[in-house]
Parts: C-alpha cells; sequence; structure tokens
C-alpha cells in the first residue's frame, strides 16, 4: 500500500509535458429550439501523468458534457470553443478520422450503467477482442484472445478462459463493470474517463470496483479522470477534486485539503448535504410500550413463478411490524427483496404464504374494505418521473386521491392542493404544471404530497430520494422529516443508504437475499452491527473523508 | 417507452401544416370532407338520375366537352363531378364510422387485456390473432354473402373486422404503463380500475392510437372501394367511388374518364392519410424532438436526471 506522499508530486508540480489532458478555456453550448442552453462555460484544468482527477457537481454542473466533449462525442447541436489537448492531440475541431484514431489508442471511457454499455448479443470475449484488435489490428485471433484472458485476469474476473463465452446477461452488474474496464483497458489507454462508474452498482460492489481502479492505477499507469456525484467516492480514491457548478469550476484542490478546509460556500455546501452516519446523533429510541401496530408482517414469502426455470423465491419468512408514528427503515441491496417486501405492505403484492396485516384489517378482505385501508395508506417509489402521470397536471394528481375518496371538486379541491403543495415545500401556482416542466427534486416533492393527501396513518416510501442529487435529497429529506414530526404518520422507509436511513429511523431491518438478517434500533444496528452482513455493508458505504477512508481500506486489506 | 412526453396538439398541428407533403394532404382532405358535408341538392346535376341523352360527354378540357359538366357524364347520363361529390359522402362517412367502431372494440379489448391479464388477456389475444390470421377481405365477401348488403352492415363488418391492430398496440403500452408508478400509486390509494383505464392508461396510449387511426384509414378507403367494386359495397343508384369505377369499367375506350376520375380521387385521399398518418408519428416520435425549454425556475432548480445516462448521446445531451 503506498502511502499519500507518493503521489503528491503529480498534484502540484506537473509541467505541461506530464499532461496527458489538457483543457484550456473550453465552453460548450447547447443550441436547442427554445435558445442556447450553455452548459460549460469557460473551464480549464490538467490532468497529469498517474493521477486521478474527479469532477464533481451535480446533474446539469456540465461535468458529463465536458468528458464528452474531451471524447469528441458531443452531439451535433452543441457549439465547442476552447482547446482540449489529450496526449499531444487537439480534440477541438479534429476530423472524425483523427477522432477515431485517439479514442483507440489513448482515451478510453467507462460508463455509468455496465449492463447497457454492453451489446448483449455477443459474448463478452468477442466484445474485448474488438477492442484489442481496433487498437492493435496485427494480433491474430489466438494472441488477442490470450491478451482478452490477460485483460480479464487483469480486473478481477474469476475464471477468465470460461468467462469469455458468457454473454452479459449471465453476468452481475459488478462484473459486466469489469469486462467495461477491461475492454477501456485494451487500447492501453494515457487516459481513462470514468464517467459515474459506480453510481448504479451497490455499495459492496461499489468498494470491490473502486479498489480495482484504484490498483490498476498503481500498476498500469493510466491517468483518471473520475466523473461522479459521491463525495464518498471521490474521498475514496482521487487525487485531486474540481467542483463545478452551473457549467463552471467553483474549486479545485487536493483532495485532503478540499475535504479538511474548503474554501468556496458551494463546495461546503455540498459536503455538509451528503448524508453521514454521524457518531452522535439524537434518535428517538424505538418505542418499548404497547403501542398500537399500524403495519405487521408474519412469515411473509414471495415466489415469483417463471414459465422456464425454477421459480424464484424473493422474500423467505420476513416479519416486521411498525408502530403508530414510527419510522422504520428496510435496508438492502438490490435483488434483496426489501421492494418486494414494501409492495406487500402497500397491497400491491399479494404475498405466496404469510399475513400482511395494515391497520388491523388485511388486503385480502372485501373490495371496501380494502378500499377503506388504502385510503390510510400513502405510498411514494423511486422514479420521480415515473410517478406522475405525464398526461395529468401536478394538481390533478395530487387532487386524484381527494377526488376518488373525499369527492372534493372545485374550490374546496383547489384549495386543499394549494395548502398541500404549500406543505412539501412548492409553490401553489404550480399545480397547472405538467410532471415533464419540473425537475426530480420537484417531482419527488409533488410525490408526497399526493402520498399525505389523505392524511395517512401509514407511507411506505420505496427509495424517495435515491434517484436525486445529494444537495436535493438533503433538502426533500427535511421536508419528509418535518411533515413525518407534524403529521406523525408512521412510515416503512426502503432505502439502500444506510446514511439516509440513519438520519430518518427509529427501528432498522437489514436484508439479504430475502431475509432478514438484522434488525433493532437503529443507533445500536448501525453503530454497533453484529451480523457479518451488516458490518461489511457499514464498512463498504464510502463517507466523505478521505483520511477515514484509508483508514478503512487499510483494515480491509489486514483482514 | 423511456422519457415520457407531453404533445400539446397545437404544435403537432403546426407541423403537419409546416412539412409539403402532409400539408397538402391536409388540404385534400379537407376537401373531401366538405364535399362529403356539400347538401345533395346544392350540386349541380343530380347524382342519382341522368339524362340519357348526354351520356358519354367528355370533360371541358377535352374537345366536345362543356363546363356545364366539368368532368363529363357517364354512361347514363349522370355529371361525374356531381357523382364524385355524393361519393364522397358514402365513401368518408363509411370509413370514419368504421374506424371508429374498431377503435373502440380493440382499444377497450386491448385495455381490458392488458391491464387484467391472465386467462382473459389469453382469450382476447388468442382471438384477435385468429382475425389476424384471416384475409380481411375474404372474411367480408363471405359476411356480406351471408347477411346481404347493406350500408348497416357494410359499415359494421368494416369496424369490426378492424379491431385486432387496436388491441394489440394498447396492450402493449398498457403492459409498459401499468409497470409505471404513477398506476401504482393510483392502485395503493384505492383508485377504481375503471377510472385507472379511462383517466391513466387511455390518455397516455392516445397518441400511438391515433397514429395507426390515420393509417387504418387509408386502408379502410380502399377496402370500401374494393367491395363497392365487386358489388357487395354501397348498392347503386348510390354513387360510390369503388362502383362508378366498376360501372364505367365496360365503356372504358369510349369514356375513360369515368372509370379513371373514381380512381385518382381514391389514391389522393389515401395518399393523404398516409401522409398525414407519417408526419402524426414522426411528431410524436420521442427521439425525433427536442425538450421543452420552459420549466427552470424555482423549487429545487436542478433538471430532471436523464433516464439514459448509461448511453454515449443521452449522456451528452443531457448534461
Amino acid at each position: 500500500m503506498p502511502d499519500s506522499s507518493n503521489r503528491a508530486p503529480t498534484v502540484t508540480g506537473s509541467t505541461e509535458m506530464d499532461n496527458v489532458l489538457t483543457v484550456r478555456g473550453l465552453s460548450i453550448t447547447f443550441e436547442s429550439a427554445g435558445g442556447d442552453v450553455p452548459a460549460v462555460d469557460d473551464l480549464s484544468f490538467t490532468v497529469g501523468r498517474r493521477e486521478v482527477l474527479a469532477v464533481v457537481g451535480e446533474s446539469g454542473s456540465g461535468k458529463s458534457a465536458t468528458a464528452m466533449a474531451i471524447l469528441g462525442l458531443l452531439p451535433k447541436n452543441a457549439r465547442v470553443q476552447g482547446e482540449v489537448t489529450v496526449a499531444g492531440a487537439e480534440v477541438v475541431g479534429a476530423s472524425n478520422r483523427e477522432l477515431r484514431r485517439l479514442r483507440a489508442r489513448s482515451i478510453s471511457v467507462i460508463f455509468q450503467d455496465p449492463v447497457t454499455a454492453l451489446t448483449p448479443v455477443y459474448s463478452i470475449g468477442f466484445q474485448i477482442r474488438e477492442a484489442i484488435r481496433l487498437h492493435d489490428p496485427s494480433l491474430g485471433r489466438v494472441a488477442a484472445d490470450a491478451r482478452a484472458v490477460e485483460l480479464l485476469t487483469a480486473v478481477g474476473m474469476p475464471d477468465p478462459e470460461r468467462r469469455m463465452k458468457f454473454y452479459p446477461h449471465q453476468l452481475s452488474g459488478g462484473q459486466c463493470q469489469r469486462v467495461m474496464i477491461a475492454i477501456a483497458l485494451a487500447s492501453d489507454p494515457e487516459l481513462l474517463i470514468a464517467d459515474e462508474p459506480t453510481t448504479a452498482l451497490d455499495v459492496t460492489v461499489q468498494a470491490e470496483v473502486l479498489e480495482l481502479l484504484r490498483a490498476l492505477r498503481e500498476r498500469v499507469s493510466t491517468s483518471i479522470m473520475l466523473i461522479t456525484h459521491d463525495m464518498g467516492v471521490v474521498a475514496d480514491i482521487a487525487d485531486r477534486v474540481i467542483v463545478m457548478h452551473n457549467g463552471r469550476m467553483v474549486e479545485q484542490a487536493p483532495t485532503e485539503s478540499l475535504f479538511g478546509r474548503p474554501t468556496q460556500a458551494y463546495t461546503r455546501e455540498l459536503l455538509a448535504a451528503v448524508p453521514r452516519i454521524a457518531i452522535d446523533r439524537e434518535v428517538a429510541p424505538p418505542r418499548e410500550d404497547q403501542a398500537e401496530e399500524v403495519l405487521r408482517l408474519d412469515d411473509v414469502s414471495v415466489t415469483f413463478g417463471s414459465a422456464l426455470g425454477e421459480p424464484v423465491k424473493a422474500v423467505r419468512d420476513v416479519s416486521l411490524h411498525v408502530q403508530r408514528g414510527e419510522v422504520v427503515g428496510l435496508v438492502g441491496e438490490s435483488g434483496s427483496g426489501k421492494s418486494t417486501v414494501g409492495r406487500c405492505a402497500a397491497g400491491l403484492l399479494m404475498p405466496t404464504s404469510g399475513q400482511v396485516s395494515v391497520l388491523g384489517g388485511s388486503f385480502r378482505g372485501r373490495p371496501r374494505s380494502t378500499r377503506d385501508l388504502r385510503r390510510r395508506i400513502g405510498v411514494v417509489f423511486q422514479s420521480p418521473v415515473g410517478s406522475l402521470d405525464p398526461k395529468l397536471t401536478v394538481g390533478q394528481g395530487i387532487g386524484e386521491p381527494l377526488r376518488v375518496h373525499r369527492g372534493m371538486r372545485g374550490r374546496p379541491l383547489a384549495e386543499r392542493v394549494a395548502s398541500l403543495l404549500d406543505s412539501v415545500g412548492l409553490s401553489k401556482n404550480w399545480a397547472d404544471r405538467y410532471p415533464h416542466e419540473m425537475s426530480g427534486g420537484q417531482l419527488q416533492r409533488v410525490s408526497i404530497a399526493r402520498a399525505i393527501a389523505l392524511d395517512p396513518e401509514l407511507i411506505i416510501a420505496d427509495e424517495p430520494t435515491s434517484a436525486l442529487d445529494v444537495s436535493v435529497q438533503a433538502k426533500v429529506l427535511a421536508t419528509f422529516r418535518a411533515l413525518q414530526e407534524n403529521l406523525g404518520f408512521a412510515c416503512l422507509f426502503i432505502s439502500h443508504n444506510l446514511a439516509v436511513v440513519d438520519e430518518l429511523c427509529n427501528r432498522v431491518l437489514v436484508m439479504r437475499l430475502g431475509t432478514v438478517v438484522e434488525e433493532g434500533a437503529t443507533t445500536s444496528v448501525l453503530r454497533a452491527p453484529a451480523n457479518d452482513y451488516t458490518r461489511a455493508l457499514v464498512a463498504a458505504a464510502p463517507v466523505p473523508d478521505p483520511v477515514e477512508q484509508r483508514r478503512r481500506r487499510e483494515a480491509r486489506l489486514e483482514r | 417507452m423511456g422519457r415520457r412526453h407531453v404533445y400539446s396538439s397545437r404544435t403537432v398541428l403546426r407541423r403537419i401544416l409546416h412539412r409539403p407533403s402532409s400539408a397538402i394532404g391536409a388540404a385534400v382532405l379537407a376537401v373531401l370532407f366538405l364535399c362529403a358535408l356539400w347538401p345533395v341538392s346544392w350540386l349541380p346535376h343530380d347524382p342519382f338520375s341522368g339524362d340519357s341523352a348526354k351520356r358519354f360527354m367528355p370533360p371541358f378540357f377535352m374537345e366536345g366537352g362543356s363546363l356545364s359538366y366539368p368532368l363529363g357524364t357517364e354512361s347514363l347520363g349522370r355529371d361525374v363531378l356531381s357523382m364524385l361529390i355524393a361519393g364522397s359522402r358514402y365513401t368518408l362517412g363509411i370509413v370514419v364510422t368504421a374506424g371508429l367502431i374498431g377503435l373502440i372494440i380493440g382499444v377497450t379489448a386491448g385495455l381490458v387485456a392488458g391491464y387484467f391479464g391472465g386467462w382473459l388477456d389469453a382469450v382476447i389475444m388468442r382471438i384477435a390473432d385468429v382475425q389476424l390470421a384471416f384475409p380481411a377481405l375474404v372474411l367480408i365477401i363471405a359476411i356480406v354473402a351471408a347477411f346481404g348488403p347493406s350500408l348497416f352492415n357494410l359499415v359494421l363488418i368494416l369496424g369490426i373486422v378492424g379491431w385486432a391492430p387496436y388491441a394489440r398496440l394498447v396492450r402493449g403500452s398498457v403492459l409498459s404503463l401499468k409497470e409505471q408508478g404513477f398506476v401504482e400509486a393510483a392502485r395503493a390509494t384505492g383508485t377504481g380500475t375503471s377510472r385507472i383505464l379511462l383517466r391513466h392508461l387511455l390518455p397516455n396510449s392516445l397518441t400511438n392510437i391515433l397514429v395507426f387511426l390515420t393509417l387504418q384509414l387509408a386502408e379502410l378507403v380502399v377496402l370500401e372501394a374494393s367491395l363497392s367494386f365487386l358489388g357487395l359495397g354501397v348498392q347503386p343508384p348510390a354513387p360510390s367511388w369503388g362502383a362508378m369505377i366498376a360501372d364505367a369499367r365496360q365503356y372504358l375506350t369510349q369514356a375513360w374518364w369515368a372509370s379513371a376520375l373514381p380512381g385518382v380521387v381514391i389514391v389522393l385521399c389515401v395518399l393523404s392519410f398516409n401522409f398525414i398518418g407519417d408526419e402524426l408519428r414522426d411528431a410524436m416520435d420521442p427521439t425525433m424532438r427536442r425538450r421543452s425549454a420552459r420549466g427552470d425556475a424555482g423549487g429545487d432548480g436542478v433538471p430532471m436526471p436523464a433516464p439514459t445516462r448509461g448511453t454515449v448521446v443521452g449522456g451528452a445531451a443531457d448534461a
């Protein structure tokens, strides 16, 4: 493990010759029907040899547009000004032929979603071989095969010879990202652009992929430009950080000084917005008294039958209960069955076996009584775009439960909608906007307003902030917590983000492969986990603190 | 269906009127629909009976033609222009009514099959498969032969025969829509099934349906003309374009105009529907449009995250 002082020279003392990438005065403007939209404004930076530069910003900050400009992959309606030099070659204004040579020889890229970035109809061996022979056409098939196996070994793919024949759908998300990295390395690139490389992955897989990127930097001397919104990832791997906001560079500093002493207000805001598992947070302890249970699941199992092959047991014998006014977190990685449990609790899915009782009733009852139950629970989903009907205005969407259950019309309805909009922090004038005219955070506020429209006693929230930027997430969570305190509804809060759960929940359950592996008060489960998996999960979640990240990394290696 | 768009009817209309092909199509159809609404008594001549002394008069632009019979006369001495105008009433009336009947049956079947699934879905879609496997014209001829040719039968049959493609189209879009959060949210708050179907699923499938209806109308025009040509459609002496071609066919050498001109009108009508349908499809295709520029003020102030981040073009265009 090299210590950080070895890397220091590349951070500051780099000369023009050492730089793999030089960007000077880069401006990007998108021409659109509604006028020009500036994306990047007068941006200058360099990436030194073997350096990991992180570009951080929220969506719309221009970080992805910058990456695309470096690759020469911007769409036709983009106007680019300034200079971009990669390994001595100018990118801006280069012909397609020159750009293709550059991409084949000097730059590689890793995208956010590894599953869609691989072609589903070719084996991964074929796809890696294609990249190898593009870089070096003189290699024969056998030699290219050997090199592909070598690359797969380098990215830590188990049993690489056999995996060569696999197709992308036969691999997990983390394995697909390893394949993407192998393809990116096939050309021995001088610069590797990683655009949110771990955002689509689970935390434990994310930790492995970051570990791999770090190891590669030590071994193959590639410079990495890492684009991310996750300060934890930055703290884990970057040497130097650029913070972007609205197309401009706000701050540029070596990682440890940026996290230790951020000079700009925006950077401090961004860091403060990252949810963290606090050592000394005041969380109301779980209620020990015999309060009324609003939700109870007893030995619930869900099996998804499939026409071919084995039926999948998504949830196995899960029991949980939520008391009146209590917020219970349900945590797990993708495929753990947490959303399936949520759908059972919301009555959207009937369990294969086991009992779900909500507010003393059951969804198996007569239509009239289930309708009454539904009136008393609210639901918030993950996708801000999919959760609202695109053909209805925001006001109509929020008003629907009121129309259906209370028969409200006209003025009283409009007034109630206005007060609901107000309570989630939106202007009441927005009632006649359509969802496509709003941002993700605003849409999620609308979803919350719809969920609380009928003063529910229980809310099921399935990853309500996972699709949002950190600073937006922080604001939406604050709104949600204020509403919970004012209205006092009970909540089953489903999330993969431990820190978010820590901020919000009295009690937490950790799920893995369809079963609950640990449960208890949030303070005890997240700070002193008893189960190995919970411990791994807590350790894998990156925190925005480079010192802490290094300590954890070393702890992992010692084990 | 990735990102979802809302189209204002005004922008779609403007786009249709700005493309030459669809603008011509819209103009031709406007004239034809005007003809269909034109009262019979206002026509220059009676389209149902003619003066046998004035048989086979050529159109005005040929030798011996006169402007009082601008497009000439046919074998019974009836004015071809008046017959064409009166014929548009039959053709367009039949086609639009039949198209709507097919649409209503098909959309209902598709909504029900897609939303409820299970055996209901299986039964409805197998019936649709059988319907689609059977050549429509053969089926129609058989039914008309069995029940006798009448206007009412014709409309009904043309309508019923056309339901299956709508059912498939709507079922497909319902299958993907019902997995979306907004449908789940409506179910979770206890919104009734009929309200979910009519208020959420139907409007969101409507753009596809409209495009298909336009293209389907073109097909129905040809089908109706074919049946009338075969004597199974509109019955004489009522003038229909198909029947006009059939009647004048035997006098082709003496009066080509009496059968050629209705043919030209049919071609124009079909082309117009197709032009508009093609343009509608392009105008409503999300990949052919850019996002609306409105709606960036206030609130959290961050544009919606792009669902297509993983791809090269999507990632850049949304940044």
